[in-house]
């Protein structure tokens, strides 16, 4: 899927949480974007899911407008937020279930795909259980199970690694998120963790105050010093000072 | 510092600085909230819904029995207006469910309708009010009503409302129709229903039934046979706790509105921070652990058959199910949602403000005209008022009420200004918040309140302007109606017109703003869009108020002119029923014409359904 944001800009009441925002995502990527609390990270991934509408510029999905309105274009794409939603009083399976149909793809789903997923992601024992009695990472896994069965074409991931997920989670989802690029899928996500910015994407982004600050692709951070002033720990830090 | 154990004063104030810090470990177990918050919170509901609803029924009767009080039932009935609206627009994007399937590709018109099937419940409530309200209003006005009319009249109200929530179909012309088909089908039966003898043999042992069983039947039928003043105590005894039986059913309606606070994450709102008050704050409660559910949560080992035979009863529970089954899974979700996220959410949102504030509206607008009702002086209804804010810790409210009832006593002609109409001034100028974040669009900002201008000036002009209103719209139907009464044309049919024009002049701007929305790039998530919301809301605002004065004004006519009555197929009592009816089906046009605003608004930008 191809996405391109043109002077992407939204504000909240008076304040603009992003502002001139130009980007181009393509099929194959993974796209890590990094920065300080309140910088816009999270805001640009509603605006990319359609959850939101920007206040100024443009979005165009496939050459698309609006993603609301087109359904097939929302099956697309899928966005987890830091805190999924997931329908509370219903088990695992009934929520993937609901997931699968909302997407269309309940058929083209096999059972024996939903029960792997759930056995990679430690969900077996859990699959009758409410979403209400699961912990903080189950949680977040019962809604990855969605997205690793659905396998959109822009995945859009919130603090993915701040989820209270456990390592082998992790693991699942970068592996899986490695696949879904050789296949042609786009992953967005935003951390906090550097170390894993570094290492699991293919363009870093730096937002600092709304704005695009900085880019690096994977040779530029495979260049970069783990430590020192060109570090991006450093760079980082260089943000928040100047605040 | 050192504290010395004898410093008795110092130990109490660290103590009371100690309880306020931990307020649910040494408060008194009379202050403690119930460990079930939900029932005693319907309980109470239920009280405040019986006293209101009937405060607001007598206020009809002291307008029947004294002309001048229409003025006070203008205002009360402004004050009940405005409640309705605000109820309207609080219900919009109160249902957790909708968070989690806004994320999903789901058409918004499913999720849409969805919502507006909810947001019928409160109109059903303020419904039955408006039905009773007529119904005690009609039956104070003669003998010659016909009992069985009254009680048809709130129940046509809330079968044709139901069947449309129930009927609402995702299209508007759809939706349109069935609401003007349903409004023809309950004028056209309630006038023609005794000239065709099968029809009326159905419907007779059925308004028998209602007679029998019903609130308002019980009410028109003890109204009926007593003089027309004098009754207010039986009344108000027999009237409260019929009353109660459908507070109960509204209370329960009441407990599934919810507000989820996630919903300011889906639409990109940032978070806020909430501030407890009082004596609300129990953390007990708050962190009550959600109960596990029964039978087998879990299983020893991990079993991929286990997880099969799980996967398939979930495919086929959700079998044959369309995708507007979400919605079916939405308000299964409501239902069981746990009460302590229930005590939250009843807590985090402003929706309980605005029915505090509008219910004390409410109160000091019809507390006079009940006084008089039940004969008592108002002035002490009013003092006994005072008395309850002071002692509810609200000083300055006491002292507003307290000091023109003093001055009562020093200047006694003022008597009738202060406990009359300086109530309803109040009661608008409360309300006026309401009105305010009606005014100033739905989706904007955490509270009502906060949208209202603070500025003086700001609020003159919403005086004046409701003021204005008045005029505007209550001169040329009054002076259409006088003409047509003149001219032997009739009062009704003449009011209805008026009316009807004020409604169609009024109605169009609003359509045509909520046709510019959707075809908005952005819709209401942008400045022109909001504005325009705004101006489509001031228009339904406009149109429920012109309704109301109109109505106010024929009933103050009719009332004046005592005995004026419009022969009709030679039954003159049926020419009182044009009024309820008339009430009920401009009502629900007016209510078609919000509804019909919000959905071609919301239908484009679902996501930003309001966060009330």
């Amino acid at each position: 899927m191809d996405v391109v944001l043109r002077g992407l800009g939204k504000r909240f009441r008076a304040e603009d949480v992003l502002t001139e925002v130009d980007l181009d995502l393509g099929p194959g990527q993974t796209v890590a974007l990094i920065g300080l609390n309140g910088a816009g990270k999270t805001t640009l991934l509603r605006c990319l899911a359609g959850v939101i509408a920007p206040s100024r510029g443009s979005i165009r999905w496939n050459g698309g407008d609006s993603v609301r309105d087109d359904m097939d274009l929302h099956r697309r794409l899928m966005f987890l937020p830091d805190s999924p939603l997931l329908i509370e009083d219903q088990s695992v399976v009934q929520n993937v279930v609901m997931f699968l149909r909302a997407y269309g793809r309940e058929d083209a789903v096999t059972d024996e795909a939903v029960v792997g997923v759930l056995g990679e992601l430690d969900l077996l024992e859990h699959c009758d259980a409410t979403v209400a009695t699961l912990s903080r990472g189950q949680r977040y896994k019962t809604a990855l199970a969605t997205l690793l069965l659905i396998r959109p074409e822009l995945w859009l991931l919130d603090e993915p690694f701040a989820s209270g997920m456990d390592p082998q989670g992790m693991q699942t989802l970068k592996r899986h998120g490695q696949s879904a690029t050789a296949t042609g899928s786009c992953v967005v996500y935003t951390t906090q963790i550097i170390e894993i910015a570094e290492r699991f994407c293919d363009v870093l982004l730096v937002l600092d105050r709304g704005r695009l600050a900085q880019r690096f692709d994977r040779g530029q951070l495979r260049a970069m010093p783990a430590e020192g002033p060109d570090s991006l720990g450093e760079r980082l830090s260089a943000f928040r000072e100047r605040r | 510092m050192t504290l010395r154990i004898d410093d008795s004063r110092r130990v109490r104030a660290l103590g009371r600085t100690a309880r306020r810090a931990l307020p649910t470990r040494s408060r008194p177990w009379w202050r403690r909230r119930a460990r079930r918050p939900e029932g005693r919170r319907g309980l109470k509901d239920v009280v405040w819904r019986s006293f209101l609803t009937l405060l607001t029924a007598c206020c009809g009767l002291r307008a029947v029995s004294d002309p001048i009080a229409v003025q006070m039932l203008s205002l009360s009935g402004l004050v009940f207006m405005q409640g309705r609206i605000v109820l309207l627009r609080n219900q919009l994007g109160s249902d957790s469910a909708l968070a989690t399937l806004a994320q999903l590709p789901v058409p918004q018109p499913s999720i849409f309708n969805f919502q507006l099937r909810r947001q019928w419940l409160p109109a059903l409530w303020t419904g039955l009010d408006a039905a009773g309200f007529w119904a005690v209003v009609w039956s104070a006005q003669g003998d010659a009503a016909p009992w069985a009319w009254l009680p048809i009249v709130a129940f046509s109200h809330v079968a044709v409302t139901d069947g449309m929530a129930r009927l609402l179909a995702p299209r508007w012309p759809t939706f349109s129709l069935t609401l003007l088909g349903g409004s023809a089908a309950l004028g056209w039966a309630t006038m023609q229903g005794h000239r065709i003898p099968w029809l009326w043999t159905a419907v007779e042992p059925v308004l028998h039934a209602i007679r029998w069983l019903t609130p308002w039947g019980w009410l028109n039928a003890m109204a009926g046979q007593m003089p027309r003043v004098g009754f207010g105590p039986v009344i108000l005894l027999l009237g409260g706790l019929a009353t109660w039986c459908w507070a109960w059913s509204h209370a329960r309606m009441r407990a599934s509105w919810r507000i989820d606070p996630r919903w300011r994450e889906v639409a990109g709102r940032p978070p806020q921070t909430w501030q407890y008050v009082g004596d609300d704050l129990d953390m007990e409660d708050a962190a009550e652990p959600v109960a596990p559910d029964e039978g087998p949560a879990r299983v020893a080992a991990a079993d991929p058959q286990w997880a099969l035979a799980a996967l398939s009863r979930a495919r086929d529970t959700l079998s044959g199910q369309s995708l507007n089954a979400l919605g079916w899974a939405g308000a299964r979700t409501l239902r069981r949602c746990s009460a302590d996220e229930r005590w939250l959410v009843d807590r985090l949102g402003p929706r309980g403000g605005d029915d505090v504030r509008w219910r004390w509206a409410l109160l000091l607008a019809a507390l006079p005209a009940a006084a008089a009702v039940a004969g008592v002086s108002p002035r002490w209804a009013l003092g006994g008022l005072a008395l309850v804010l002071l002692a509810r810790g609200m000083p300055r409210g006491a002292l507003l009420l307290a000091l023109p009832i003093g001055f009562t006593f020093v200047v006694p002609p003022a008597a009738w200004v202060v406990c009359n109409l300086f109530p309803c001034v109040i009661a608008v100028l409360i309300s006026i918040p309401l009105l305010g974040g009606t005014w100033t669009g739905l989706p904007m900002g955490s509270s009502v309140l906060g949208q209202l201008p603070r500025s003086w000036w700001s609020l003159m002009r919403i005086m004046l302007t409701l003021t204005g209103l008045r005029l505007v719209a209550g001169i040329p139907i009054t002076t259409l109606v006088i003409l047509a009464l003149h001219f032997g044309i009739g009062a009704v049919p003449a009011a209805v017109a008026a009316t009807g024009s004020v409604v169609v002049v009024l109605w169009m701007p609003c359509l045509c703003a909520s046709r510019i929305i959707q075809r908005t790039p952005g819709g209401l998530d942008t400045a022109m869009g909001r504005r325009l919301l705004s101006f489509g809301n001031l228009c339904c605002v406009l149109i429920q108020m012109a309704v109301a004065v109109a109505l106010f004004t024929v009933t103050a006519i009719l009332t004046v002119n005592s005995g004026t009555t419009i022969p009709l197929d030679g039954r003159p009592e049926l020419s009182a029923l044009l009024i309820p009816c008339a009430a009920i089906a401009l009502s629900l046009v007016t209510s078609a014409a919000h509804l019909a605003l919000l959905r071609h608004a919301y239908r484009r930008t679902v996501d930003l359904i309001p966060i009330t």
